[in-house]
Formats: C-alpha cells, structure tokens, sequence
C-alpha cells in the first residue's frame, strides 16, 4: 500500500477542493496535485519527484486549480511556448536589426528562458511572474539598468504576441506593467567625461609629450578624435586611412564610388556602424591635427595597411631596413594586421585617468562603462554648448533621435549650472538692506525704490512693522 | 547536415534537402540543453544557489559539464535543476494546463 502524508490543501470539499500529498509508489516519493473537474468526475492526478522546490510548485499549482475550480473554468486548449514568440519576433522584426541589436536580444531574453524555462507557455506569463523574475535577478546581482532593459524585452515581444494581425497571444499580459524600482534603488547613469576632466587627460597626454612616443600616440589621437567627432568605438577604432580626407580638395573615396570627401572630412563606414548608417562628417581642428601626427607614425613604422589605429607591432620594417632588430620584425611577422583592440585602448585609457592627477593628488575618477562611449556624450554636449540646439547634436555625433540624445547624451555640467547660478540676477535688487533693526521707524524722506510695491505702500509696511 | 541539404537543394532534390533541414532543426532542439552552456548568473536565474554551484562544481568539471571561460565559470544547462517559478504552476493550475516540471502521468502511476 503507499503510503500518503498530506501536505495540504485547497478549495471546499464538494466544490473545488485540490489535495497537495507526498506518496511513496514502488521504492519512490512523488508530491501530487489531486482533484476532480466536477462532482462525480474521476480524480485528475499530477505528479513530480519529490523535492523542496516540487512541493513548492505543486502547492502553487494546486492553488491555481482550486482558482480554476471556483471560477468554473474548463481547460483551455495550449498554445505557444515563450521561445515560439521569441522566434516569431525575431523573424519578424530581426531583419533590420544590427548584429548588436540582436545579441543583446538573444542575451537578455535568454535570461527570462533561463529564468521560466524555454518550453513554458507563453500565456502562463503574467505580472506576477516578471515580479518574481525580476527579484530573482536582484538576488542574481544582475544591475539595475539590465534588469529594466531585460523586462523592456520581454514587453515588447508579448506587444508584438498580442497585435490582432498576430494572433500569437488572445491578450497580452503585462500590456500594464510598470517597472518599479525599490526606494533607494537608482538606474546607473553612465557619465561623459566633462570638459574639466577631457583638459586634464589632454594636458597629461602633452605633458608626456605622448605623440612622440610610439606607445602613446594611438591613446593622445583616439581622445582628440573621439572627444571632438564623437563616433561610436567600433567606428572610431575601425576607421581606415581610405575613409579620411586630411587635404584642402573633395576627392572621391577609392572604394566606395558613391562616396565624395569634402575637405578635411571622414567617412564613417556602415560596416562598422552599430546601425549600419554611413556618413560624412568635416574633422574638426583637433581632429585634423591627431590625424596628420597618426599619418606621421605610419610613415615611420612604415606601416602599410588601412588602420588609422593600426595594431601595435603590426607592420613595423622588417630587419631589411635596418631600423628595427630582427626578433622585433619577427614579432611583427607573427602579428596579423587589423586595427588595435579596444580593451589595449581602454587600459592605456584606465592607466592615463590614474596619472592625470589634480593639484590635490587626485586622479581622474574612472567610472565602468565610461570609456571611450563618454567621449561620444561629451562631443553631444560641446556640440550642444556651442549651438544651444538638440538637433545640431544629434547630427553631430550621426544620432537619429533627438529623445535618445536628449536623455543619454546630454549629461547635466557642472560648470554651466555654477554659470547658471552666477547669472542668475534678481532684477533692480537694492544694494544693500537698509533697515536693519526691525523696531525702527520708517522716516519720510526713505525714497529708495522698492521692488514691486509703491514707495508710499512700503513706508506703510515699514510703519505697520514698527507698531507690532 | 545542414550543408548536405544545401547541396541536396542545389542538385534539385528539395525533398531530401527538406528532410535533413527538420532532422537537424529537431537534432538542434532535442540536444540544446545539452550543447548549451550558461553563465554563473543564468544559473543562479534558473533557480540554483551558488552554494549548490560551489558544491557540484568539481563533479561537473571533471565531466566536461564545467567550465571556466575569462575567470567566469559557465555551466552546461542539462546538468542544473529547473524549477517551474512559482506565479506560472499557479498559472498552469488556473488555467488547467499540466504544470511544467510534472512527470508524465504513466511514470508516477
């Protein structure tokens, strides 16, 4: 005989009542949800391997039941799992999408799969269950600002789910679900580097006089171009001497034949572009003047590929030339050609910021995430400085939306608020408060002007302050 | 496989192409739990603790179910437990669907 210890149970007996019980059949423990759809109905049995997380699902199971019961629901027919709807989003909608775009999708919906399971039906969703995905991934340590773009996934594929040309979904869930962070809890706001900080990075990279040096002028002309054109780091380190027009004449692009250089212009390449967009841009001064001394390492390493950031080592002379010791041109043999790698600038990066001290001591604050996407924020908001207008850049740095600029972008400065607060003048405020003693009289001949009031109105204020 | 159904497909015989194309569609679903490793988060959002991780984690190493990629350990997802997040069994239950993690009727019977 098994033997059966009752867990617990819901429901009223006659009516909707589900029993949750551990049962021992043939050597092996199984917890069980049991029940009948109606009064005279056989018994509908399901059953797990008993463990402390089954008895978890079995109760809450067992409570949906009892729910079902009480309502006189019949069963439903099944329909898509969450993974179906990814897949039909991604079929949908993924063609226009950039490799990045869809990696990140694939990474942020994995975790809501890793979370529910991928064979789990999609209208089993709810906004109980984000609740709890999204407490799972606090006590996970998943950041902040992931867990709002992984719950913004999840929403917008049930969006698309429940559109009427779809039909994936009869409705959609969480069409009302509201991310709500705990008090205390804030989104990380990324930073630009700000103009004081970009000075002192620059004014080290000249102190270290880094353009002459063969390990520091890659860093000195990526921040000069970075923090002035404000491309995205893919661009910026992928930018090929083809696509860079340094002289006083419009040329055509050698490979790309639709494409024409102004002068002293670049042309960002749709290939390395984060959205594929291609455009030209003219070089700013700093620009043009990073790009030459770049151009001037290149001549001397002798270096003959497309990079502008060619990889260090890459294409130095071989021993023939005599300026080089052969296990250097060796080395430089055994070296593939292709421009340097972001983490090799983002270190020199993290190791300028922590020689660029202040007169206090203190270095220049590195914050995660920062890097070189903090130079793209700063050029928005020089751009921004100078112009006064979003639009402008917006255009500067080759961003579409003006709400994205707006919000990512253009970071709050420090120095134009102390501007700010430093103009701000009340107007035809006195010199001076000259009553300082409250129980004084007023005289007659006190006909300074008083803002907003009459001369005669404040000499009665005064007096009805005296007699109080 | 997929490439042999291309070339079935380029020598004119689509149904045979199409054939391979669902065996390997299938052998890809069948076997992904399997071929898929996930990060020490994903494992943690699937419902383990890190000291079940810490604890297993040797065992499965040894049997290639372990891994550390750039000072992170990943793990193959068949080996770690799943269990159904409590608000879906609800769910399932109130919509009278079979709960995710229950065992087939016949085998419990």
């Amino acid at each position: 005989m098994a033997d059966r210890k009752r867990i617990t149970s819901y429901g009223r007996r006659g009516r909707n009542l589900v029993r949750v019980f551990a049962e021992t059949v043939g050597g092996r423990r199984y917890v069980r949800a049991q029940w009948s759809e109606a009064p005279g109905q056989p018994l509908v049995t399901e059953s797990w391997p008993h463990s402390a997380a089954a008895v978890k699902e079995a109760r809450a199971f067992a409570e949906g039941v009892a729910d079902r019961l009480a309502a006189g629901g019949a069963p439903p027919p099944p329909d898509r799992t969450v993974r179906e709807l990814a897949d039909a989003y991604v079929l949908a909608e993924g063609e226009a999408w950039a490799p990045a775009t869809r990696t990140n999708f694939r990474w942020r919906w994995g975790r809501f799969e890793a979370f529910l399971g991928r064979h789990t039906l999609a209208r089993l969703v709810t906004t109980a269950t984000l609740d709890e995905w999204r407490a799972t991934m606090q006590r996970a340590g998943v950041a902040t600002n992931q867990r709002a773009l992984a719950v913004g996934i999840v929403k917008a594929v049930f969006r698309f789910a429940a559109q009427p040309n779809r039909k994936l979904l009869a409705t959609n869930p969480l069409a009302d679900y509201r991310v709500k962070l705990a008090k205390g809890e804030k989104r990380a706001e990324v930073p630009e580097w700000t103009p004081a900080e970009v000075r002192r990075q620059r004014a080290q990279l000249a102190a270290e006089r880094a353009y002459r040096r063969r390990r520091g002028w890659r860093l000195a002309a990526a921040v000069d171009v970075a923090a002035t054109q404000g491309p995205r780091q893919g661009a910026l380190f992928h930018l090929q001497w083809a696509d860079v027009n340094l002289s006083g004449a419009t040329v055509r692009h050698p490979t790309a034949a639709d494409v024409v250089l102004p002068p002293r212009s670049v042309w960002w390449n749709p290939a390395h572009d984060k959205l594929g967009a291609e455009r030209v841009q003219p070089l700013s001064r700093a620009a043009v003047r990073a790009l030459r001394l770049a151009r001037v390492w290149r001549a001397r390493d002798d270096y003959r590929g497309p990079w502008v950031f060619y990889r260090p080592g890459a294409g130095l002379r071989d021993a023939g030339t005599g300026a080089h010791s052969a296990r250097a041109a060796a080395r430089a043999a055994a070296k593939p050609d292709g421009p340097v790698t972001y983490q090799t600038v983002l270190s020199a990066l993290q190791a300028l910021c922590r020689r660029a001290v202040d007169a206090d001591g203190r270095p220049v604050r590195w914050v995660k995430g920062r890097g070189f996407h903090g130079y793209r924020k700063h050029a928005a908001g020089e751009v921004h400085r100078l112009t006064g207008s979003e639009r402008a850049a917006a255009d500067w740095i080759g961003d579409k939306s003006i709400g994205v600029v707006r919000t990512h972008y253009l970071k709050k400065r420090a120095e134009e608020q102390r501007a700010v607060a430093e103009g701000l003048v009340l107007p035809d405020a006195p010199a001076a408060p000259a009553v300082a003693n409250r129980n004084a009289t007023a005289t007659t001949n006190d006909t300074r002007p008083r803002r907003g009031k009459a001369t005669g109105a404040q000499v009665t204020t005064n007096h009805e302050v005296s007699s109080r | 496989m997929r490439s042999d159904a291309a070339a079935l497909r380029r020598n004119g015989d689509a149904r045979g192409a199409q054939l391979l194309d669902d065996w390997a569609r299938r052998w890809d679903a069948a076997t992904e739990d399997h071929r898929v490793f996930v990060s020490e988060t994903d494992a943690l959002l699937a419902g383990t603790t890190r000291a079940y991780l810490a604890r297993n984690r040797a065992g499965w190493a040894t049997r290639g179910d372990a891994r550390v990629v750039k000072r992170q350990w990943y793990y193959r997802r068949s080996v770690l437990p799943a269990p159904t997040p409590a608000s879906i069994a609800r769910e399932a239950g109130r919509q009278g669907l079979r709960p995710p993690a229950a065992v087939p009727a016949t085998e419990a019977a």
